[in-house]
């Protein structure tokens, strides 16, 4: 099958956006100035759990500059808590802006100072007197389930936010069949997504329309609407959302600030004044947002040759201290729920336990990173365990290229892709057999080289319908996004879709769809970037997140073009007085084949907006096209079984990592990095290799450097850049990127979202550096492999120094 | 952006009110408490406004102090920048068995400096793998050294290669050994109308040295530094200055190994019992990165690396 017939789509076009950040001259939110404006500092909790006693803020208002102070005890009179997912019992936990009579974790916000600016309210901020009375705190999910723990939300009886239990294909008589059961014990570390620019919102108030304008980076904003509005207990059409024209990246976390935009549209109404709230990056770090931590107790039926027969997992997810978007990530694991492998017998018990850490949501990989470690520290284990090689067990369990479209255990339908030929030009690029071959002379000479290998599933464009799993009352399902392509007065070509970019190159990208459909160059279309939601197009799914630009922003973009192009051809027929059958629309003109006549964008655009009386009878002035795109996931809603086809596309990427492990230092060294990935049909390669590159890094730093490490008392140890280190171009290794592209079988452009790519390398890294140390019985079972843990594995096993 | 090590050692050592480790933790700022600053011309004028405002710091780079105040982890009333004193300015020069450097020159001169990379390559490496390339054009030696952070690259570097340090108050000028210079963490002996202006640094044609840290990334501070300088005379040491940066609540040197090390050839026994002796009775400090144990016994590793890797 041809890959890529297309002509604009496809091609390395340099990023035309790139220029404005790169020299400083691109609009962030904290650029935008509303004169008059007044800045927010939050004064936070130092401790993980206790009932406030007393808030004294006479002292803060004092000080010079200060305008106003708010407490819990204000936000609860004047909003609503916000929205819960999960029904009551367990869903009677009221979330608001600020801490309301309790702290749940180290960090919480607990009251917010608005003052003449960000330097005065910060001063301010250090003068609020809180009394807290310490409560016992809960930390671990599982210990947060035994009776007489403490419990974060009194009200909801219990620390478990959602049970849910996955019973797919025939487990018992699998296991019967099997000749070894393996147990075994995983946990997946909790980290943060750290985007360059931290979150932020901007709200005015309109009093004389009794309207907000909310500028946010929210990544879903109208998806986000129902909370804030429910909140505020306003009307949607009171409230307008815009994005600044730059997002200095999300990874998924900037969908939480939601309950930031609420207090500041609060304030902003309450004062009448425009008021700012950016997050410094300590803040970010501490409830930005967390990625889920996760315990997977596993049992696998295997045959003698490394076959999995069956699984069975009770997997405990800590979603810290507000759910929030939770538990939305104790489905969305099941996007994925057998990996890359033919395994049909799985059975999941999977629960949500709520803990005294920092709130979770969405970061790139959404509990799927999770689940695809999970399988992936399972194949190794399984070949350790029969004594196999782990890429033999790999390849004896890959879902084969011909049962594609595969359908998969719960219902999921990956579209397309040759599994085992990916992993066979993986082993190649990666030279495994030399490796192996070195690792074994190496060892000779007390060095420790170990090669590893993960494969992840980067579901995209997801289906809401799975929520329906947890609450099948809750109002959401399928997915949207909204297009509107026109040829504007000047016979200009203009985009605009409701997903806002916050780096993924969507006015490069999405220039080239547009292109491909009116064939012509991508650098005549003006796409223009941000979100407005009075000027803009949206659909209530709109955004950034999932992986679903690329795949439902393009689709709705390319049938937008699509129609635009059919009434530009109707025009031309009836002005040129051709048949429609002979014109052909290419480079800004519409050609007859026949006559050769010819009619310009230009001229086309100016009858069609304004010498209308020109046109024929029943043409629609204006040469504009919507368009609102809704896939079919055929398993579109859950059945009993949980069975559901929860995304649209499912790219995948295999990744290999050669490591040395210094055994004396428990230093870690990456000696090379290649991964092979299906992408679908790439609509830029450059953007495509970007965000792989920028996955497979953010899955090296949470391996190696990234931990969200809180003491017995819950106080978060790594709070700023001193002591969470980001991974620089100093740390990162050199990465080996190879394509084996294939076209979707689910997307009508061939195209598979890849903006998330799961973490690929957290599991390599932790197969690697096993297998490097393989020689002394080191067991990696965690995702995270700082140095001290690496120490304290190599001192049990007798390691001497 | 090495330097709140000490706000580690400050747990060890029990100074936690006076440099708010809690507020490192709790601190939520990115923006400082409001300051004056004064921007004198001469040292004479430096030293003359220091002696008039107790409560001024002097800021020279400014890659550790500005980041502490902005988080408020300190924050002081006034500062005293030394940018535009025309006597430190960025110089270095050889004045024959010693390199003088002026206090105001930057990581990036020194890891580049020619005289350096030859005479003195233990400071040269030092330098050069200070953090990032931003901290090292706007870091200089005298901040770093002045700082009092045991986790400082040059501060343990310049201590293995016995600099001497001139100093310029309101007294006068004075000259003194880096041997008892660092007096505490984030102390050091030097009085509050008191100027570093420059370093001298001794090199000889018999020295062998080297630098070497474990640091998680290039812009944390180290896990662990160990900075070695060894003069040899035939085969055998003839004197050992061996540097220990992490391992207490200054820069340490360790003069049971040195001592040891004096008159005997760098066999691997002879390394390996000096780089136990490094350590021994050392207690080093905690944290998330690193504990006590695992600390001291990476110094022991960086120390025995350290005098393997001379070429002696």
């Amino acid at each position: 099958m041809a890959l890529q017939e297309y002509k604009w789509m496809g091609k390395p076009l340099k990023v035309k956006e790139d220029v404005y950040p790169i020299t400083g001259k691109a609009t962030y939110l904290d650029d935008i100035d509303i004169p008059g404006t007044l800045y927010l500092a939050y004064v936070r909790s130092p401790v993980a759990h206790a009932r406030i006693k007393r808030i004294d803020t006479s002292k803060a208002l004092a000080h010079p500059g200060v305008v106003y102070c708010v407490t819990g005890e204000d936000v609860k009179k004047a909003l609503s808590p916000f929205m819960e997912i999960t029904e009551p019992p367990n869903g009677r936990i009221y979330d608001y802006p600020l801490a309301v009579d309790k702290v749940r974790y180290f960090g919480e916000p607990v009251a917010a100072i608005v003052a003449t600016s960000r330097y005065a309210a910060e001063d301010a901020a250090e003068l609020v007197e809180v009394e807290y009375e310490q409560l016992g705190c809960v930390l671990d999910a599982e210990e947060a389930l035994k009776p007489g723990a403490p419990l974060v939300h009194d009200e909801a009886g219990t620390n478990l936010v959602w049970r849910g239990v996955w019973d797919l294909g025939s487990v018992d008589t699998a296991f019967a069949q099997a000749d070894r059961v393996i147990k075994d014990k995983i946990y997946f570390h909790r980290y943060a997504p750290i985007p360059l620019e931290p979150s932020g919102v901007l709200a005015a108030y309109d009093e004389s329309q009794d309207s907000l304008t909310i500028y946010n980076m929210i990544p879903m904003p109208m998806f986000v609407i129902p909370m804030i509005c429910g909140a505020l207990r306003m009307p949607p059409s009171k409230v307008r959302m815009i994005h600044p024209p730059n997002i200095g990246g999300s990874f998924g976390g900037k969908i939480m600030s939601y309950t930031h935009a609420t207090l500041v549209a609060l304030l902003a109404k309450t004062l009448k004044k425009p008021v700012k709230y950016v997050e410094t990056r300590t803040e970010n770090i501490e409830s930005g947002t967390h990625s889920n931590e996760r315990t997977f107790h596993v049992e696998v039926a295997v045959k003698k040759d490394g076959t999995i027969l069956g699984l069975r997992a009770k997997i405990y997810d800590n979603c810290g201290a507000y759910p929030r978007y939770e538990p939305a990530g104790a489905v969305i694991w099941s996007q994925v729920t057998p990996g890359v492998y033919a395994v049909k017998n799985i059975s999941i018990e999977f629960a949500q336990v709520m803990t005294n850490k920092g709130p979770t949501s969405p970061v790139r990989g959404y509990s799927r990173l999770q689940h695809n470690f999970m399988w992936e520290k399972l194949m190794d284990i399984v070949a350790r365990e029969l004594g196999l090689d782990p890429a033999e067990v790999r390849l004896r369990n890959l879902i084969k290229a011909a049962d594609m479209p595969y359908t998969g255990p719960s219902g999921t339908i990956y579209d397309g892709g040759d599994y085992e030929r990916v992993f066979r030009k993986l082993l190649d690029a990666l030279e495994y057999t030399k490796w192996r071959k070195l690792q074994e002379e190496y060892r000779a000479k007390k060095r420790y080289i170990g090669i590893g290998f993960s494969a992840v599933i980067d579901s995209a464009a997801n289906n809401f319908g799975q929520v329906k799993i947890i609450n099948k009352y809750f109002p959401v399902s399928g997915n949207s996004e909204a297009a509107m392509v026109m040829i504007d007065q000047g016979g200009q070509v203009v985009a605009r879709t409701g997903t806002s970019d916050t780096g993924q190159s969507h006015a490069t990208t999405f220039a080239q769809i547009v292109a491909e459909e009116l064939d012509m160059d991508p650098s005549r279309i003006e796409f223009q970037r941000g979100f407005d939601s009075v000027s803009g197009v949206w659909a209530a799914h709109s955004g950034a997140y999932a992986s679903r630009s690329a795949v439902l922003a393009g689709t709705a973009l390319a049938l937008a073009a699509r129609k635009l192009k059919e009434k530009v051809v109707l025009l031309a027929a009836n002005l040129l007085k051709e048949d429609p059958a002979n014109l052909v629309v290419k480079d800004g003109k519409v050609v007859s084949s026949q006559s050769g006549k010819q009619i310009s964008f230009e001229e086309l655009a100016l009858i069609a907006w304004s010498d209308v009386l020109l046109l024929p009878e029943g043409f629609e002035p204006g040469l504009v096209s919507y368009y609102v795109y809704k896939p079919d996931f055929k398993n579109n809603l859950p059945d009993p079984k949980n069975r559901i086809n929860n995304t649209l596309t499912y790219s995948y990427t295999m990744h290999g990592t050669v490591v040395e492990v210094d055994a004396e230092t428990a230093q870690i060294k990456i000696l090379k990095h290649v991964a092979v990935s299906d992408p679908g049909v790439m609509i830029n390669p450059l953007v495509v290799e970007g965000q792989e590159a920028g996955a497979a890094i953010q899955g090296i730093e949470a391996a190696l450097l990234d931990n969200l490490e809180y003491d017995d008392n819950g106080v978060l140890l790594a709070s700023n850049f001193w002591l969470y280190p980001p991974i620089t171009t100093q740390e990162a290794p050199n990465l080996e990127i190879i394509h084996d592209a294939t076209r979707s079988t689910s997307s009508l452009t061939g195209v598979r979202g890849v903006g998330e790519g799961g973490g690929g390398p957290v599991g390599s890294l932790a197969n690697a550096v096993e297998d490097a140390l393989s020689p002394f019985g080191v067991k990696i079972r965690s995702s995270h492999l700082s140095s001290k843990y690496l120490y304290s594995l190599l001192k049990k096993s007798g390691v001497k120094a | 952006m090495e330097s709140l090590t000490l706000l580690f050692f400050v747990v060890e050592v029990n100074f936690r009110k006076l440099f708010k480790l809690r507020g490192l933790f709790n601190s939520k700022h990115m923006r400082p408490a409001s300051f004056s600053v004064f921007r004198p011309l001469s040292l004479k004028e430096a030293v003359g406004v220091l002696s008039e405002n107790d409560d001024a710091k002097v800021l020279a780079g400014g890659q550790s102090l500005i980041p502490m105040m902005k988080l408020r982890v300190f924050s002081p009333p006034k500062l005293v920048s030394l940018q535009r004193v025309k006597e430190i300015q960025p110089k270095i020069s050889d004045e024959g068995g010693y390199i003088s450097i002026n206090s105001l020159t930057t990581y990036e001169d020194i890891a580049h400096n020619g005289d350096i990379r030859q005479k003195l390559p233990a400071l040269a490496k030092a330098a050069g793998e200070v953090a990032d390339q931003q901290i090292r054009n706007r870091g200089t030696i005298g901040g770093n050294v002045c700082h009092g952070d045991s986790a400082a690259n040059l501060g343990v570097t310049l201590l293995a290669l016995g600099a001497t340090l001139v100093i310029e108050g309101v007294r006068g000028e004075r000259k003194a050994g880096i041997d008892g210079f660092h007096t505490g963490p984030f102390s050091v002996a030097l009085e509050h109308d008191e100027v570093v202006k420059r370093f001298e640094v001794p090199y000889d044609n018999s020295s062998k040295q080297t630098f070497m840290k474990i640091s998680k990334t290039a812009t944390t501070w180290p896990m662990a530094s160990v900075a070695v300088n060894i003069s040899v005379s035939g085969s055998t040491v003839a004197k050992a200055r061996i540097a220990l940066g992490v391992a207490g609540p200054t820069v340490l040197r360790a003069h049971r190994a040195e001592a040891y090390l004096e008159g005997k050839s760098l066999s691997a026994d002879v390394v390996a019992k000096a780089a136990e002796l490094a350590v021994d009775g050392l207690n080093p400090p905690s944290d998330i990165h690193a504990d006590s144990e695992y600390r001291a016994h990476l110094l022991k590793v960086l120390t025995r690396r350290s005098l393997e890797s001379l070429e002696v």
